[in-house]
């Protein structure tokens, strides 16, 4: 599908920011790219790194105007992405790399959380230490959810029989009630989700997290469009270095960046949940073992990330990994770990 | 015949201030009936208000947050309103059509079983990537599910006129559009809006949960910000809220079935 | 000596085609042959509607997965055919005696009614997950769900086909010294029956909805959560596969609620031109 009016609008514009820019050798600060986000949900602490930029100034000063848009879905941002409707997206890799496979033209750009968070949350007394802990146990999951392939994978690669645990699902507003009434043993989430509220109620829960258990996928990044790649290269490597900027201060600024969120997004979670969440859960996975830098996760993940994709997320392996992702839109001095 | 008579004088009777209370009263019972349990329930069950809050609680919330909750509100039911006259109008044309020919009806008819019974979760997804996250995916997919109902109930209340009544308007020289709004139309009316009740509570139930599983505004999307902040009081003040558009508007079709049909208002009670 | 030469009068010819056997062609073919265009337009959808297969799989995708995945299929169909046929039995058995009381009188029509529509209203699929700690995910809180988000079409056209019959046919039953209840098996059933089955056509339609919703919130089985399953492995084939298998069902389903209706009611066989 043509990308349309929006994709000559955007290069006319370029054109004349840069120009403009190697005339007086600084980036322009009028005649400022538009950029419009999706995000893949709606406003949570995802948005950090990309809001803080925004408000202290990184976005203005590489010359780009952002808009922000919530999301619904990695899925369907994946797909808006490869439709052209916006310009860059945050999305699961594993949803981005769904979509590539098929044939939408999209290539991740940059890996924000270079692990992901999901693994099984159970009560803190419930005994449950190791992987063998949950044979006879009760786990939910949601059905349709991302966590599903990844409970397969996790067990598989555990050795658990699927027989010997019992799996239901249910819808993950449910969780909560299930954990706490002890009908459930434990629940395939991600810690934001349920971890943070529960124990502002009092409720105290550990997670295991499926990272450490041999499943470690690479998760939420960056990912635009071949062809306005292809139009606008280096507005592509100014948001990504602008954004990987962002990143790192609110690393510094956990309290500040929570502080923009809830400034753009009013109804976003209260700042202490907010805080707790971000520092616990978000910033760990900004960097993980063996990365050299923000944006940018170790081989060992991509190939780790690729073995489960294709034998439980129904990846085709025709293309190798290399092909869904490219690190030439990361700046040379990126933020390092 | 007797008896008959002396209970219409009955009705008659109760009319007037009492009836009027009683008219208030009478629904007002059946819905609290609940919600006293519920409160009762939750109180001696000491529920954490994660897992269910207390209507009380709830109400207390659906004032507290009243401006936001009506503007939304409003949001929501401009898109209801839409949602349902978008699937309503052709429902009845289409009705119409497959009643005037047969071969039309047993070609069609399957046909739009089929793709009512496609689930929406196929659906909703390239709706939202064609026409992004705004008012039109909501309007289409209620459409979608607003078309059925009244389709069903024009299409049965078209062929329940007796053909022979044709004769005679055609006897008489009327044209088309004459015969359609003066005999087919009142003949068929009080199922269209037996479908029209049914088809405009579909509406408000799949705007709210489209708002709430892809939107960014409306009361949907209220219920959902709330529930991933744990906040059960305001999901459930969101839709309380909903619930209220949705009697809303069912009194507004009682309305306006009692003017569009008088002559149902009488002679109705039998055995 | 007849005109038209020494032939003796012709017989008419005898039709190709039984009437019957004419119905029943047209009544199957004509909607097989409009699904087939449908699914002909959907396979050409990346060149004519620009829709990129990456978006919407094509049938040439899923439909190999009919027979691929027939024992998954197949083994998924039962629940929830089940649960459809059991929440709207349950459904028609409860609404419409419920629609008749309503119907005759005024006090539970005012109190009674707008406390079913809220009901109706109160969106389950956000609702009744939070309600999954106490009734479960077995079948019978599907089973409940269900006949809940049945009932409601069954009752509205029922209640209409109560009340829309013609007075003057109660003269004739008292006239005639009938019994309430031979009022009612012979006048006012007959008189509803119409109404009472497009309430069920609709009813038949919020079932299987509802079923998908109800496996969208808690199963283990089932053609939703078949559909699910696949969603979250990312394998659209037997997603779109088990979405048309559904759609299926519900056609099967359809057919037989409309023989049911032409066994019943007889009368309706005649055309209607205006």
């Amino acid at each position: 599908m043509p990308i349309g009016f929006s994709r000559r609008k955007l290069a006319v514009l370029s054109a004349v920011g840069l120009m403009a820019g190697l005339a007086w050798g600084t980036p322009p600060a009028s005649a400022a790219d538009h950029m419009k986000m999706t995000f893949n949900w709606v406003a949570d602490t995802g948005y950090i790194p990309f809001l803080y930029a925004d408000q202290l100034g990184y976005y203005k000063d590489a010359g780009i105007e952002m808009e922000f848009e919530q999301g619904r879905g990695s899925m369907v941002t994946s797909q808006l992405i490869a439709q052209g409707k916006a310009d860059v997206g945050y999305a699961d890799s594993g949803a981005a790399i769904s979509v590539a496979s098929k044939g939408g033209p999209i290539k991740i750009i940059a890996v924000i959380n270079q692990a992901n968070s999901y693994g099984l949350v159970s009560l803190a007394d419930s005994g449950i230490k190791t992987p063998q802990d949950l044979i006879g146990k009760k786990i939910a999951v949601c059905p349709g959810c991302a966590q599903v392939p990844l409970l397969d994978a996790f067990m598989a690669v555990q050795h658990l029989d699927p027989a010997k645990v019992e799996i239901q699902n249910v819808q993950e507003s449910a969780f909560a009630g299930l954990l706490t009434e002890k009908k459930i043993d434990a629940v395939a989430q991600d810690p934001q989700t349920i971890m943070v509220p529960l124990a502002e109620k009092g409720v105290a829960t550990q997670m295991m997290y499926f990272r450490d258990n041999g499943v470690a996928l690479v998760s939420f990044g960056l990912i635009a469009n071949e062809e306005k790649l292809k139009a606008n290269p280096d507005l592509y490597k100014r948001f990504v270095a602008a954004s990987l900027k962002g990143l790192a201060a609110s690393m510094k600024n956990p309290e500040a960046g929570v502080d923009a969120l809830r400034k753009y997004y009013p109804d976003s979670a209260p700042k202490a949940t907010a805080l707790a969440s971000f520092t616990k859960y978000d910033i760990p996975t900004f960097c993980i073992a063996g990365a050299k830098s923000l944006g940018s996760p170790p081989q060992s993940a991509w190939d780790m990330s690729y073995e489960i994709m294709t034998k439980s997320m129904n990846i085709p392996t025709d293309k190798p990994m290399s092909f869904y992702y490219t690190t030439d839109y990361l700046p040379a001095d990126a933020p390092s770990c | 015949m007797v008896s008959r008579i002396r209970r219409s004088s009955e009705e008659a009777g109760a009319r007037g201030v009492a009836g009027s209370l009683i008219d208030v009263l009478n629904p007002a019972l059946w819905i609290l009936a609940p919600l006293v349990i519920w409160e009762i329930a939750a109180r001696g069950m000491r529920l954490p208000d994660y897992i269910l809050p207390l209507p009380s609680q709830v109400v207390l919330r659906l004032v507290a947050d009243r401006d936001n909750l009506l503007l939304q509100a409003a949001r929501s039911s401009l898109l209801i309103v839409e949602g349902f006259l978008v699937g309503a109008i052709p429902g009845v044309a289409v009705g119409l059509l497959m009643a005037s020919a047969r071969l039309l009806e047993k070609a069609l008819y399957p046909l739009i079983v089929f793709i009512q019974t496609t689930p929406q979760i196929a659906i909703a997804p390239l709706l939202i990537v064609w026409f992004g996250y705004g008012a039109l995916p909501k309007v289409m997919l209620a459409a979608m599910l607003t078309f059925f109902p009244v389709l069903v109930d024009s299409s049965t209340g078209f062929k329940s006129i007796d053909p022979r009544v044709f004769y005679v308007t055609r006897s008489m020289g009327a044209s088309r559009w004459q015969t359609f709004r003066r005999v087919q139309l009142p003949a068929a009316l009080p199922l269209i809006v037996s479908g029209c009740k049914i088809s405009l509570l579909i509406s408000v139930t799949v705007v709210i949960v489209v708002e709430f599983l892809s939107s960014n505004e409306g009361l949907g999307y209220v219920a959902v910000r709330a529930l991933s902040n744990q906040d059960l009081s305001l999901m459930f003040a969101a839709i309380f809220m909903a619930i209220g558009i949705g009697l809303a508007f069912s009194y507004l079709v009682d309305l306006g079935e009692w003017l569009l049909m008088p002559w149902v208002r009488v002679g109705r009670r039998g055995r | 000596m007849s005109l038209s030469g020494d032939r003796p009068t012709a017989r008419p010819r005898a039709p190709l085609l039984s009437a019957v056997a004419a119905d029943r062609l047209l009544r199957i073919g004509l909607p097989t042959l409009l699904i087939a265009i449908f699914l002909g337009l959907w396979q050409l959808s990346d060149t004519l509607f620009d829709i990129p297969v990456y978006m919407l799989p094509r049938p040439s995708d899923f439909v190999p997965q009919f027979w691929l995945s027939f024992p998954k299929l197949w083994h998924n169909t039962w629940p929830t055919a089940l649960v459809i046929l059991g929440g709207f039995a349950i459904g028609t058995v409860v609404s419409i005696p419920l629609a008749y009381a309503i119907a005759s009188s005024r006090m539970l029509e005012k109190g009674l009614y707008p406390a079913l529509v809220i009901l109706q209203i109160a969106p389950k699929t956000i609702i009744a997950p939070l309600l999954i700690v106490w009734f479960g995910t077995g079948w019978m809180p599907q089973l409940a769900l269900t006949t809940v988000m049945t009932f409601f079409p069954i009752l509205v056209d029922s209640m209409t086909g109560f009340k829309a019959v013609d007075p003057r046919l109660f003269y004739i039953a008292d006239s005639t010294g009938a019994s309430r209840f031979e009022t009612f098996r012979y006048i006012r059933l007959p008189a509803a029956m119409p109404y009472i089955f497009s309430g069920l056509k609709i009813g038949m339609v919020s079932a299987i909805t509802g079923v998908m919703v109800v496996e969208y919130i808690a199963s283990n089985a089932g053609l939703g959560y078949l559909t699910l399953w696949a969603s979250a492995h990312l394998d659209m084939p037997l997603m779109f596969a088990a979405i048309l298998t559904t759609a299926f069902l519900g056609l099967v389903l359809n057919l037989v609620l409309t023989s049911v209706e032409l066994l019943l009611m007889p009368w309706l066989k005649r055309d209607h031109d205006s």
